[in-house]
């Protein structure tokens, strides 16, 4: 899967293996049908802008690279 | 007694509606995480006693923050409580997942849909009279729709809970309102993000909005307020001075009520207007919802560091004063993060400690004052990047998981913004105010008693026990090249206050520009090195006890001295003795070159493009 800025993904075609940041996501209300809208990298892009159900969430990089990204 | 519980996903409002409830001061702001515990008050205006509770914010009914763990237990303690589940408008399907819990798991809810005048061309009370629950919209920063709530609370208080409410049913509703909603939504935010998060203007905005909370807070407006506020207490204190003069009292409590309490209270009042204008200003940037977008702009660049994007503007607000910037950190949620971030900012110069730079360079370096100024605060930052990279490798944590809801832009509320000041400076004065106090009393005693606990009535300063103690300490201080002992007097009275190394000199009979003339070009540099770094002030102090505990608190006090001693020394040594430069040089290559070695060994880090991901 290779995922652009700009661009919105399902987040069940996206792999996300971690454990905790899989928790997380979940407690956020956040299901894998939901669409996750790739906004922006932050300086240096450690942390990535995304939109899912309308809400504005900062994810680290873990996510980026979990989710193989590429500008 | 009946009882409400204020329920909801983070940042939907709920502490705002308690506060508005029971006229409380709670803190409130635009992003997630600020209620850490259950808050308890009374519904204000009612005739009868109904209490609420204020949770911290839940995503579901299984929690794993602590704060959610709180919430969950209460709820299951609680169940046949009203629970008011508080919504954000813009955000109605995501906040209905917990919603869906609660009514499945058989709680009294009743909704109460928040900020609901951020939708337009939407009555969003006619749609929540389809539901089985019931329902209100309100904006809780309007007085006229809390005391719908209110009553809303009062007539739904003793009802029973519904347990026979057909979810399905509901969920449509719902689903079509959040439908509606999602298309009358307001696309602002978007568009200023789309704007505003571009790298160039963000580093412009943040430029701007950061030297203007400082300009107005530390340049004319601030001055002015001070001036303002000073002056007015100044009368009260000077006619308070001239009672306590005119009475038949002894001489030594006219001295105590005068030069100990008076002075005493005069000090942290003095602090207070800038303290009040650099909160309140901070706190709009918070409320517009700028903060969280600095936290996740910056993030990256602090992560180098040990610190995240949040631990910004503690370090900026240290610039003007430690203590302010150590209550700013309660923001930061992990405790290690905050402990490193608060060891950080006694390197940080305060604003108390410009008025000494500024003495000291305007006699020495009269053409290039500024430039030295600017000087040493380039040092000061530098140090503190250094010690940052040092505690990162001493208080080492596994990092979490960064997840941060970031909010919408809103214009600030200056009632709510005024309320949470107020609370702040509150706390300060009772708090950090009382031990100020009591410490001031100590130096008054020191400075007016001899040795012998005689009180010294000819201001024969010589004899007073600070002059004496001083003269003891002094062995301590000439290996940094300090031979009199009101160079010593001076550091210890900036223990108290940063603003007392000038002022008590003063009270020795000394003007700054001639306490300035005991030292030589090198001594002042060696000097003012050692009051950038050494040990912060007592409120300063107090404040990281109140923060991180007593342990921390003693460590940056020793600490801190010691790295000033340290540096100083090295700073005079290399002055008056050249081999020491050689030394130093040497120092500094070996340590790039290590540098250097290290960088080419570490595998640069992958962004996905490297040929194991493609395999994958």
């Amino acid at each position: 899967m290779t995922a652009k800025i700009g661009e919105t993904y399902t987040i069940k075609d996206v792999s996300i293996s971690d454990e905790k940041l899989k928790r997380q996501i979940v407690n956020l209300g956040i299901n894998k049908n939901n669409k996750i809208k790739l906004l922006k990298h932050n300086y240096n892009k450690s942390a990535i802008l995304v939109e899912v159900m309308c809400v504005r969430y900062a994810l680290d990089k873990l996510v980026c690279e979990q989710i193989k990204l590429y500008e | 007694m009946n009882s409400v519980v204020l329920v909801g996903n983070p940042n939907t409002g709920k502490t705002t509606i308690f506060n508005s409830l029971t006229g409380s001061r709670e803190k409130v702001a635009n992003w997630h995480g600020v209620t850490v515990s259950v808050k308890e008050g009374l519904v204000k205006g009612l005739d009868k006693k109904i209490s609420v509770y204020d949770l911290p914010g839940i995503y579901s009914l299984n929690g794993y923050s602590n704060e959610e763990k709180i919430a969950c237990e209460f709820l299951k303690q609680n169940k046949e409580a009203l629970i008011c589940y508080v919504c954000d408008a813009n955000n109605l399907a995501r906040n209905f997942i917990l919603a869906k819990q609660m009514i499945e798991t058989g709680y009294n809810i009743c909704l109460v849909v928040n900020m609901a005048n951020e939708i337009k061309n939407l009555d969003i009370n006619n749609e929540l009279k389809k539901f089985k629950i019931p329902g209100i919209a309100i904006d809780a920063r309007k007085k006229k729709d809390i005391e719908k709530l209110k009553n809303f609370i009062k007539i739904h208080n003793n009802k029973k809970p519904q347990n026979n409410a057909n979810i399905n049913k509901i969920t449509a509703i719902y689903d079509n309102l959040s439908n509606k909603i999602a298309e009358n939504r307001n696309i602002k935010t978007e568009r200023i993000d789309n704007f505003v998060l571009k790298n160039g203007v963000f580093l412009l905005l943040f430029l701007i909005s950061i030297f203007s909370v400082f300009y107005i807070t530390f340049g004319p407006v601030g001055t002015v307020f001070s001036w303002i506020i000073n002056q007015l207490f100044n009368k009260i204190f000077d006619n308070l001075r001239k009672i306590i003069l005119c009475g038949n009292i002894s001489l030594i409590i006219k001295s105590f009520l005068i030069d100990g309490v008076i002075i005493g209270v005069q000090t942290i009042i003095s602090f207070v207007p800038q303290i009040m204008l650099l909160i309140l200003l901070l706190n709009i940037l918070e409320d517009t919802g700028f903060m969280s977008r600095v936290s996740f702009m910056f993030d990256g660049i602090f992560k180098k560091f040990g610190l995240t994007g949040k631990s910004i503007f503690s370090l900026f607000v240290g610039f003007g004063c430690t203590t302010t910037a150590v209550m700013t950190t309660r923001n930061l949620e992990n405790k290690n993060l905050r402990r490193r971030t608060i060891l950080l900012l006694p390197f940080i110069s305060c604003s108390a400690k410009l008025p000494i730079f500024l003495v000291f360079a305007a006699s020495f370096f009269e053409k290039y004052k500024y430039v030295f100024v600017f000087a040493l605060y380039l040092f000061s930052c530098l140090i503190s990047l250094t010690f940052a990279l040092i505690y990162k490798k001493i208080l080492k944590q596994k990092n979490d998981v960064y997840i941060m809801e970031i909010p919408k832009y809103r214009l600030p509320n200056l009632k709510i913004i005024f309320k949470n000041s107020l609370s702040i400076i509150n706390e300060f004065l009772i708090k950090i105010g009382t031990m100020i106090s009591l410490f001031i009393i100590i130096v008054w005693f020191l400075q007016n008693f001899s040795t012998s606990f005689m009180f010294i009535e000819n201001e024969k300063f010589d004899d007073s026990i600070l002059y004496f103690l001083s003269n003891k300490l002094l062995f301590l201080f000439k290996p940094l090249g300090f031979e009199n002992p009101v160079m010593v007097v001076s550091l210890l009275l900036g223990l108290v206050a940063k603003e007392m190394i000038v002022v008590g000199v003063s009270v020795m009979g000394l003007t700054p520009n001639i306490f300035a003339s005991m030292f030589n070009t090198k001594l002042t540099i060696v000097f003012l090195i050692f009051i950038l770094l050494y040990s912060p002030c007592i409120s300063a102090i107090i404040s990281i006890k109140n923060e991180v505990g007593k342990k921390w608190a003693i460590y940056v006090f020793v600490a801190q001295f010691l790295i000033a001693y340290l540096v100083a020394f090295l700073a005079f040594k290399i002055m008056t003795d050249y081999k020491y430069i050689f030394a130093l040089v040497l120092f500094l290559i070996l340590d790039i070159c290590c540098f250097f070695v290290l960088r080419l060994n570490k595998k640069t880090s992958c962004r996905g493009n490297c040929n194991e991901c493609k395999r994958i």
